[in-house]
């Protein structure tokens, strides 16, 4: 079941989940929409480098977070000097926000949805073409896969409404808790 | 916000420079030997001692074989998995 703006706020102030620095708090007004969330878009932008030498990716073999490390250049943006995204070409960057759904045992668990925005859409901006679930037991900033699919550069800009989260109840319990560990507090092998 | 029973678990990794400035590039041995890799943020590693920890769900034990079966923060690029089979430290 999909949360309205009203409930999200509701969930967010009982802690289920959080969303953190949020735009707003007012579920009548932006960042929020009747059934999503707006989020912004970071400082940080990834481009991949494109002057290496080809290289033909290999999933079977170990190394590919490690070769990805090397093989891109991170920028930061700034409201002065955005970052124009040509026709074609694909950059990473994160949302401003941090976003964590706890897994619970005790409590309804939350997952969400990234999606673009219709405004972005028309201009040719996909901010990601695959992989667009938030998973129960998530915790962190979400990474955006931003490719521009139209005919004109598209300036980047920090803090820019980039997409919406659309967040779900998520029936049952992805994952029990051990049983030797329940109740305790610092199990062994706890650092 | 914590309300989880699930208790931190942390396996040893190894870290080296992410994509992004708050992210590791991580090297994760599994219990098979299979050496996997992902992206982890920087706030779920631990240093002690000269290694690194990663913090993860731990799902399941299985102290006869050493085992234990943890979710990681993301799937490797290896395996498309969240699921990991390591050996208990």
């Amino acid at each position: 079941m999909i949360l309205s703006n009203v409930e999200i706020v509701r969930c967010l102030k009982a802690g289920l989940f959080s969303i953190s620095p949020m735009a707003g708090d007012d579920p009548t007004t932006s960042p929020f929409n009747t059934s999503a969330v707006d989020l912004r878009l970071g400082e940080e932008i990834l481009v991949p480098d494109e002057k290496s030498a080809p290289v033909q990716l290999d999933l079977r073999k170990p190394g590919i977070a490690q070769f990805w490390a090397k093989h891109s250049k991170s920028l930061k943006i700034t409201n002065h000097q955005p970052f124009s995204l040509t026709p074609n070409k694909l950059v990473l960057a994160r949302t401003c926000e941090t976003v964590s759904f706890p897994l619970n045992t005790t409590e309804i668990c939350y997952s969400a949805r990234v999606e673009g925005r219709s405004s972005l859409a028309r201009c040719g901006i996909l901010v990601h073409f695959t992989a667009p679930t938030i998973h129960a037991g998530f915790s962190g900033s979400i990474t955006l896969e931003i490719i521009n699919l139209g005919s004109h550069d598209f300036l980047l800009t920090p803090e820019m409404f980039v997409c919406q989260l659309i967040i779900e109840e998520v029936k049952g319990c992805p994952v029990t808790a051990p049983n030797q560990f329940r109740g305790q507090s610092s199990p062994a092998g706890v650092l | 916000m914590e309300k989880s029973p699930h208790i931190d678990h942390w396996v040893t990794v190894t870290t080296s420079s992410g994509m992004f400035s708050s992210e590791y590039a991580i090297a994760l041995k599994l219990a098979s030997g299979q050496v996997v890799s992902f992206f982890a943020d920087k706030a779920l590693i631990k240093e002690q001692k000269g290694k690194s920890f990663l913090k993860v769900t731990l799902v399941n034990q299985n102290p006869a074989q050493h085992k234990e079966l943890v979710l990681l923060p993301t799937e490797t690029f290896e395996t498309a998995s969240r699921w990991a089979e390591v050996v208990t430290e």
